[in-house]
């Protein structure tokens, strides 16, 4: 087991990962400025001269942390020199995004201050699988546990691209145990509270006290797909020996079994304790006696007698049983608070963890099962690569290049290009608007 | 005063476009105010015949009538007091005017509003809906941004396809009134700019005011749940078994096992506290001395007492805020796994709460009935029958005393000690 916090790395970098010095560098050398503001300005065309204001940042919010946690909200910067000079004088160990707000900062105290704008935000933490890990607890994570980031990331990404329509999405791993998502289609960001609120209750399942989520029938589309998302990696990563271990001991599996009708649960348990079989294929077996139980059901129905209605109805409640199983441990947990308000802080992508060094890059979600955290390289291995490397920019000799250009091609290029549009699509309207009078 | 007759229909026959019409004249939308002359009696005289309307259906959500049918067999009979479409929009902008002066205000007429129009709209037919609706429909669904379905979004209960719901015609209620709901809410915010001008008309100022008067007892939070005397940390652990509602016991429970409490938590359990009269150092120091146990004293002092003083208005913008009452904590975030805020009737699953009561000594029929009333969503009534099972006699003794219980969490634990207060001294 690798342990992010133990600042292990990849590169044979002896140093500290994190340190006052090695933030200095960092900001002086390697923070992608430019890109950054582009992305918050939502300003589109060749990129702009970094000392020139740009619209929209006058009004966003960063939070600055400080050495020994002091903390300095409503930081504003207008083009990325400004940022620069404003990073390198006040040294933040950590860097939040806010909301852009309808006034500038320096009103913040006015009655009338609001957000007005801001990217929709998710937060999915390790921390809130505790009770499923078998493998960590707390703040560390390794290889087996970060698959159930895997399955959230694969989940929601669904959701936001075919339920709700969004384009423009930037998942970033948060340096530690987690991953953050945000949304940048316009439609998100101008989304109130209430709307923030309705969309998060879409995404999350209600819960128990025992993390299973009651389901319904007609399963919902999106639950559906859910699972056919999900439940290869339940099967994978989750009831596995090499995994989560859920049919792997008869201590484990009793749990799972616990909420079958008394008589099923008695009778597998016996089976399984006389013979040899794989964690695989007791899953595999699990769903075909489901199965088994529907199709009898589906024969017998044509008999109106009141058993076979009676065993009808066991049926279907086995089936629920298999979706419920599977998302108790694998749906994804959101820490919802983070997404319903507009104003809410969320750490910057491209900041770097003070607890573990690691920067939060960003990462492509549809390749997500070969994202590993433990190779996030940490401020202590990007120092190391610059003074190890031969390319021409300091950038280039290091490992964050990937992610800064995957950040440059596959988000920011289409984001801006989407503006691009949307203001020619605006004139257009206009011109023609006027050419009617 | 104009009657909202402009239908938007395009393409309907004339009957249906008759129904549009007949539709929206028996339920205004309230889009726009109605102009002309009237005198200042009939003024009053409106508003007040429409404020008991609102109270009325308050009092019944209160007591649990959620089902909108229920509401219509109290409440329609008095619905014919605003039949006339004049005396109806009048009355209605009267008292979005007088209720936009503060959120608590807006809050609760804006409930009661959506409440009423949703009660009105029940009487229309599927024809007379569509006249609402302007949305594409393919003989099957509406196709509707998810944006102006947040309801059924938020419950699942519309499939999505690239941010359009599709929307089923028995469901078309929901976006109507979330349409409503959207249109009296900015229109309040809209009023509250024009409040002070039309309170300072010498004519207009002693009938706004009385009209917010009249309605003081409506809204629940209103302070006078400050229990007035003061309790001090110690007293806790007895006070969370004999006098605090099963949310707040709950709370307190959790607290003392696990030593922390998350974000929702501190601030549903701080603030009751802190109204139930416990000083802001004596709270300081009973959530340190659970912290601590997992926290150094350094981390809780910089993490978590600058939240307490916060509630105490003591820091920050230094407001002395309200505790929670019970539709808040209702309506509110549902707890997620570790947090203990919430309502247990609403948020709780059944056999949570079956093991729950196991623990609080109520009888099984007892746990029974307070099952039922969690189940069948009357969480308020739950709440009520409960203090009743721990004060046995006290509704019947003192009505005064228990009426805010179920309303709110410091009116149960007020009327509580009230009730210990008598017995004590009957003794």
């Amino acid at each position: 087991m690798t342990e992010v916090e133990n600042n292990n790395n990849n590169n044979n970098n002896k140093g500290p990962a994190f340190s006052e010095d090695l933030l200095r560098m960092y900001y002086a050398r390697l923070f992608p400025y430019e890109l950054f503001c582009q992305w918050l300005a939502y300003e589109p065309g060749p990129s702009p001269d970094p000392t020139k204001p740009l619209e929209k940042l006058g009004t966003r919010e960063l939070c600055f942390t400080l050495k020994d946690d002091i903390y300095c909200r409503y930081q504003t910067f207008g083009c990325a020199a400004e940022l620069k000079a404003m990073m390198l004088k006040k040294m933040p160990h950590k860097i939040d995004i806010g909301a852009v707000f309808n006034s500038p900062m320096r009103d913040h105290k006015s009655p009338s201050f609001r957000a007005d704008e801001r990217e929709l935000v998710f937060d999915v933490d390790l921390s809130d699988y505790d009770d499923v890990r078998t493998c960590c607890q707390g703040a560390t994570v390794c290889r087996k546990c970060w698959q159930f980031i895997v399955a959230a990331v694969k989940v929601l990404d669904a959701i936001l691209r075919y339920d709700f329509g969004f384009d423009h999405l930037l998942w970033v791993y948060s340096g530690r145990r987690g991953v953050h998502c945000w949304v940048c289609d316009r439609v998100a960001r101008e989304l109130t509270n209430e709307a923030r609120t309705a969309l998060v209750s879409y995404c999350s399942l209600a819960r128990s006290s025992d993390h299973a989520a009651a389901l319904t029938w007609p399963l919902h589309p999106s639950l559906a797909r859910a699972f056919d998302i999900v439940e290869p990696i339940f099967a994978r990563d989750v009831v596995s020996d090499d995994g989560q271990q859920l049919l792997a001991t008869p201590e484990n599996w009793t749990k799972v079994l616990r909420r079958l009708p008394d008589d099923t649960a008695a009778l597998i348990a016996d089976h399984w304790a006389t013979r040899d079989s794989t964690p695989a294929q007791k899953w595999a077996a699990l769903k075909t006696q489901l199965r088994t139980t529907t199709t009898t059901t589906t024969t017998t129905a044509n008999a109106s007698d009141r058993s076979a209605a009676k065993k009808q109805k066991r049926a279907v409640v086995s089936d629920l049983w298999k979706y419920e199983t599977v998302f108790a441990y694998v749906y994804p947990r959101l820490d919802d608070n983070v997404s319903k308000q507009r104003n809410h802080l969320l750490k910057a992508p491209f900041a770097a963890h003070p607890k573990t060094g690691r920067v939060c890059v960003p990462f492509d979600p549809t390749i997500v099962e070969d994202f590993d955290p433990c190779a996030v390289p940490t401020l202590g291995d990007l120092a190391a690569q610059i003074d190890a490397g031969e390319a021409d920019t300091d950038l280039a000799k290091t490992d964050l290049r990937h992610a800064v250009d995957f950040f440059k091609r596959s988000f920011l290029a289409p984001l801006l290009g989407a503006v691009a549009k949307e203001r020619h699509d605006q004139r257009e309207r206009e011109a023609a608007a006027a050419g009617l009078f | 005063m104009q009657v909202n007759t402009s239908s938007s229909s395009k393409n309907s026959s004339s009957s249906a476009k008759k129904a549009k019409v007949v539709a929206k004249e028996k339920v205004s939308m309230y889009s726009s105010p109605p102009r002309g002359e009237m005198s200042l009696d009939e003024f009053e005289e409106f508003a007040v015949d429409r404020l008991v309307i609102l109270r009325m259906i308050d009092n019944l959500r209160v007591k649990g009538f959620f089902k909108t049918r229920e509401l219509q067999q109290q409440v329609g009979p008095q619905l014919r007091k605003l039949a006339d479409p004049r005396k109806d929009e009048i009355s209605h902008f009267t008292l979005r005017l007088a209720h936009s002066r503060t959120e608590e205000l807006r809050r609760w007429f804006l409930t009661q509003e959506c409440a009423l129009f949703r009660l009105r709209l029940e009487e229309l037919g599927p024809t007379e809906l569509e006249g609402f609706m302007q949305a594409p429909f393919d003989g099957e669904t509406y196709r509707i941004p998810f944006t102006e379905a947040l309801d059924l979004v938020s419950r699942r209960e519309a499939k999505l396809e690239r941010g359009v719901a599709l929307v089923r015609p028995s469901k078309v209620r929901s976006i109507i009134v979330a349409k409503f709901r959207a249109g009296v809410s900015k229109g309040l915010a809209k009023a509250s700019s024009y409040f002070g001008a039309a309170a300072a008309d010498p004519r207009l100022a002693p009938l706004l005011n009385n009209v917010e008067k009249h309605d003081v007892s409506a809204p629940t939070t209103t302070g006078d749940e400050t229990s007035g005397e003061s309790i001090t940390a110690d007293q806790l652990d007895l006070l969370s078994k004999t006098s605090m509602p099963l949310c707040m016991r709950q709370t307190h429970d959790a607290l003392r096992r696990e030593h922390k409490l998350k974000h929702w938590g501190r601030v549903q359990y701080g603030l009751f506290l802190k109204a139930a009269g416990l000083s802001m150092e004596d709270q300081v120091r009973f959530f340190e001395q659970e912290f601590t146990k997992l926290v150094p004293h350094d981390q809780f002092h910089k993490e978590y007492a600058y939240g307490i003083r916060h509630r105490y208005g003591k820091e920050g913008k230094r407001t002395d805020y309200t505790p929670y009452g019970c539709l808040k904590i209702i309506m509110d975030f549902a707890p997620g796994p570790g947090e203990f805020h919430g309502c247990p009737y609403r948020h709780y699953s059944q056999d949570h709460l079956t093991a729950l009561f196991g623990t609080l000594g109520l009888s099984p029929p007892q746990a029974a009935e307070l099952r039922q009333l969690s189940k069948s969503h009357n969480y308020q009534i739950a709440c009520q029958r409960h203090f009743e099972f721990l004060h046995p006699g006290a509704a019947a003794a003192d009505q005064e005393i228990s009426a805010g219980v179920g309303n709110h969490p410091n009116a149960f634990f007020k009327a509580s000690r009230a009730y210990y207060d008598a017995n004590n001294k009957k003794l």
